[in-house]
């Protein structure tokens, strides 16, 4: 098979990213800013969803600025500032490729779309409507995924959608449905203002969601009293502000969650008429405990004992639980994927939501359990839009006969036409192409070639004999379109228009500033030519995202996200609005769960929270013991392995990476290692090294610095050419799905 | 009294104190005046580097100071880094930053410069005239 090498494609094309898209700017003074026609917008990388400008002159992106009316006050990070580099970028895909033996060549959009429509159409014939899949993106725009899900579970009666999301957020999403019945964090970013304790657990915010850690920085130069605690096992650019930064062996934090429980307990700190009006107990899937059986289970979790088992200090656990517990300040917690990508993601994610449950620290500004999310779109598009497999638009469940029933009359299909049976999740829906049970898969806007965990295992399926894999993109070749039968070019961010929706409920409507490059077009569009040849025009009869937004606001109206009073002229003014917003004339919700502030709960309701999302109105503290990830270091694999991000890329690098700014910034993805392990393996910085897991084997060049733990090799994701997920392991979250990239064994050796 | 006008003379008290911090950072190396040097003269180009893992890997051994100044510095812990005001290698690489790097979170502060470019004989040459290099640490905008 052809495959074009990426790197050496960028490298030797002639022109430079930067000048292209710069334009006149390339040399001397950039134009004026009073001379750039400007188009408000939102950030295309990370769920902090920053607003901005994008600045235009003769039909090109030439600048970004901030939006100081947003959430961002007009900040971006370097990755945003720099996005209009990737808008003219020489690996843009600019027309329609179909395969013809091992090479993939150029064809019509009509010769492309006529043999995807025919390969689907026959799957389903021959094979039944499971057979055939899609795999979405929480980059895609809301109405796009809106319109795949009902094409897929409507029009070719499969549940088979699920996307990337899964592979972030899964396990947040199934903690808050656990403890709260609701999805979505109830806080927002402006809780961080007003917050005195700030607990970053296993997320590194410097350089995965910057603007909000600007924010924490501005709330902690605001007041000497805030404090923040930085649970991770590797020292990130995030704990150069913490006050205290407690390292641990990686996957042993659910002992120290529960330990500091444990101090709250016993010192006192815990609220015990919020707990008593608010709060049940629970253990497994039943909330069929109580208080007592809580205290009972964590009398053994004495901050020795968690220290013992997770190599931090006690005195450090004490020390974050008496900040945390402190009484009559606030205390807001903020989780990524240390939480989530884990085999008992939904385990931790629960343990957050303990902390502030037995505290009271919940539902006042300042005080709030808070997941981020690192796709843009995630939130908004896939998770609330019930585009994954087990799920239907706005906390519908394909398994609850009752949301069918409203999902079909909605969608105007027969009364039965949408299947009881969840569909495969992400990693189940990647093993079936393995196995040969789905036989045709549509990717939209994402990389899962490089981004799935153990991925050698998923890239080799994707090949298969007799899989037929469609992917759309606004680049190639990437990790995934070099492996497609089908690639269709996609439009990019500026040039087409939709909702985003971030980590804090705020949904943002992005304008379209400029024409699609070449002959690209947007997802919507390619989707709805698709439904058209496939016979199921009448579903997606839209003429644009507009007619798409109308069907959307109906579907979330009555739920616990009903945003019917967010119409398309009010997203056109607004710099984003915070769902709940049922009427026009809502301002939308900061606080969720909270009397006065959020429209589902009753005015005169008793209490100021109510946890409407559980038949009692209690929320409910789980009983999670600490487990150990799927696997440990042993003798044979002695070293820790995890990934994660840096400030400079983002994702798969597909676009990052083509901005000469920021491969200058942060070139190729290193081995991280301790002083100590570099001396042992005999090995310096610039050196390579080889990572062997159980999977597979990847050489990478060496870094070593002392803010790593010792024992431990951090490698990020972003680089195609060195790809930590081929060592990296596919055991998933019983209750998420959710893969653990965040945990296996290594061994490691000079190359 | 325009709001453009209060900045400008903000702007200019600020610039009195400047220039003797300004000579000390740019005077601390032999790179520093070859930049200024090429900068004075018009655009030259930095070499190619694809390959090289970041900035620092030339260029801390010269710079120490540079960088502690930045990584200590707001900028720094907000980590906005080197490219972001001395843009790529290529043409468009600015030994002496322009303000074109700032646009992106300063937007408003930016455009008070151009408007007053237009007005005042000797306008304020960018954002780096009053914030002084690397730890860009004053702030005549209060």
């Amino acid at each position: 098979m052809s495959i074009l090498n990426r790197r050496e494609f960028l490298k030797a094309s002639a022109a430079s990213s930067a000048l292209v898209a710069l334009g006149s700017r390339g040399e001397g003074a950039p134009p004026p800013l009073s001379d750039l026609h400007w188009t408000k917008s939102v950030c295309r990388y990370c769920g902090t969803g920053c607003g901005l400008f994008i600045g235009t002159k003769q039909g090109k992106v030439v600048s970004v600025k901030g939006d100081s009316d947003n959430h961002n006050a007009g900040f971006l990070c370097l990755k945003g500032f720099l996005l209009p580099q990737i808008m003219s970028a020489p690996d843009r895909l600019l027309y329609p490729l179909i395969r013809k033996g091992d090479a993939l060549v150029r064809a019509s959009w009509e010769e492309a779309m006529a043999l995807v429509a025919t390969r689907f159409r026959s799957t389903v014939d021959q094979f039944g409507p499971d057979a055939v899949g899609f795999y979405g993106s929480g980059q895609g725009l809301t109405e796009e995924t809106y319109a795949a899900n009902k094409l897929f579970k409507a029009g070719l009666r499969t549940n088979n959608v699920d996307g990337n999301p899964r592979l972030c957020m899964a396990s947040a999403v199934g903690g808050y449905l656990t403890t709260f019945g609701k999805d979505e964090p109830m806080g927002c970013y402006e809780d961080i203002d007003s917050a005195d304790v700030i607990l970053l657990v296993g997320t590194n915010t410097a350089e995965a969601h910057p603007i909000i850690f600007r924010r924490i920085i501005k709330r902690k130069r605001s007041n000497k009293d805030v404090k923040v605690v930085v649970l991770d096992p590797r020292r990130t650019a995030t704990s150069r502000i913490a006050d205290l930064h407690l390292s641990f062996n990686p996957g042993t934090d659910l002992a120290i969650l529960n330990a500091m429980a444990h101090v709250l307990f016993a010192e006192g700190l815990v609220d015990e008429s919020f707990i008593a009006k608010h709060v049940a107990f629970g253990e497994g899937t039943e909330a069929n405990k109580a208080l007592a059986d809580y205290k009972a289970f964590l009398a053994e979790y004495t901050p020795e004992k968690a220290a013992a088992i997770s190599g931090a200090r006690a005195e450090d656990i004490v020390t974050a639980a008496r900040w945390f517990g402190a009484k009559g300040r606030t205390a807001m917690s903020m989780w990524t994927m240390g939480l989530n990508q884990r085999t008992r993601g939904v385990w931790a994610n629960n343990l957050m939501h303990n902390l502030h449950l037995v505290t009271g620290k919940i539902g006042q500004p300042g005080s709030t359990p808070f997941s981020l999310t690192g796709q843009p779109n995630a939130c908004g598009g896939v998770r609330d839009g019930g585009a994954l497999s087990h799920t239907l638009p706005y906390g519908r469940l394909v398994a609850n006969d009752k949301h069918r029933a409203q999902m079909e009359k909605l969608w105007n299909v027969p009364a039965g036409a949408l299947s009881p049976k969840p569909g495969l999740p992400t990693i189940d829906m990647f093993r079936a192409i393995e196995d040969g049970k789905l036989k045709a898969l549509w990717v939209m806007c994402t990389n899962p070639g490089q981004s799935l965990p153990n991925v050698n295992r998923y890239r080799k399926a994707l090949r298969r004999e007799g899989a037929f894999v469609v992917v759309t993109e606004a680049f190639h070749p990437t990790r995934t379109s070099e492996l497609a039968d089908v690639v269709l070019p996609a439009a990019l961010w500026a040039e087409k228009e939709g909702v985003y929706g971030c980590g804090e409920r705020r949904y943002q409507l992005m304008e379209r500033a400029v024409n699609p490059l070449g002959e690209a077009r947007p997802d919507l569009e390619i989707l709805c030519d698709f439904a058209r040849r496939l016979g199921h025009g009448a579903l997606l009869p839209f003429k644009g995202p507009d007619d798409v937004w109308e069907e959307i606001r109906a579907a979330s109206q009555g739920t616990a996200y009903d945003f019917h009073g967010m119409t398309r002229d009010r997203l056109r003014q607004s710099h984003g609005l915070l769902w709940p917003l049922p009427t026009e004339g809502h301002a939308g919700t900061k606080r969720r769960f909270v009397r006065g502030e959020d429209p589902l709960v009753p005015a005169d309701a008793p209490d100021r929270v109510s946890f409407y999302g559980r038949p009692d109105m209690k929320a409910v503290v789980w009983l999670r013991p600490q487990k150990p990830p799927e696997e440990v270091v042993d003798a044979e694999y002695p070293l820790w392995f995890t990934t994660g991000r840096v400030i400079e890329h983002w994702h798969t690098g597909t676009m990052t990476r083509t901005c000469k700014e920021l491969r200058q910034a942060n070139y190729e993805a290193l081995a991280e290692l301790h002083p100590d392990d570099a001396s042992t393996l005999d090995v310096k910085s610039g050196d390579r090294v080889r990572l062997t897991s159980r999977r597979g084997t990847e050489v990478f060049k060496v870094r070593v610095v002392d803010s790593a733990r010792k024992g431990l090799v951090f490698v990020h994701m972003h680089d195609p050419d060195h790809m930590c997920n081929v060592l990296t392991i596919d055991a998933v979250d019983p209750i998420s799905r959710q893969p653990e990239f965040k945990i296996c064994a290594v061994k490691a050796a000079k190359a | 009294m325009k709001p453009g006008l209060i900045i400008a003379l903000r702007c200019l008290s600020g610039l009195a104190l400047l220039p003797a911090s300004y000579l000390l950072v740019t005077g601390c190396t032999g790179h520093r005046a070859a930049s200024a040097a090429r900068s004075a003269k018009g655009h030259e180009n930095h070499p190619d580097v694809e390959g090289e893992q970041d900035c620092a890997t030339c260029h801390r051994p010269d710079l120490a100071e540079s960088f502690k100044a930045w990584e200590d510095s707001p900028h720094g812990i907000a980590l906005v880094k080197c490219v972001v005001c001395h843009g790529s290698t290529g043409p468009d690489y600015r030994p002496r930053p322009d303000s074109r790097g700032c646009i992106g979170c300063h937007a408003v502060q930016v455009a008070q410069l151009e408007a007053l470019a237009e007005e005042e004989d000797r306008p304020i040459r960018d954002c780096f005239a009053c914030h002084s290099h690397h730890t860009l640490s004053s702030n005549p905008h209060r």
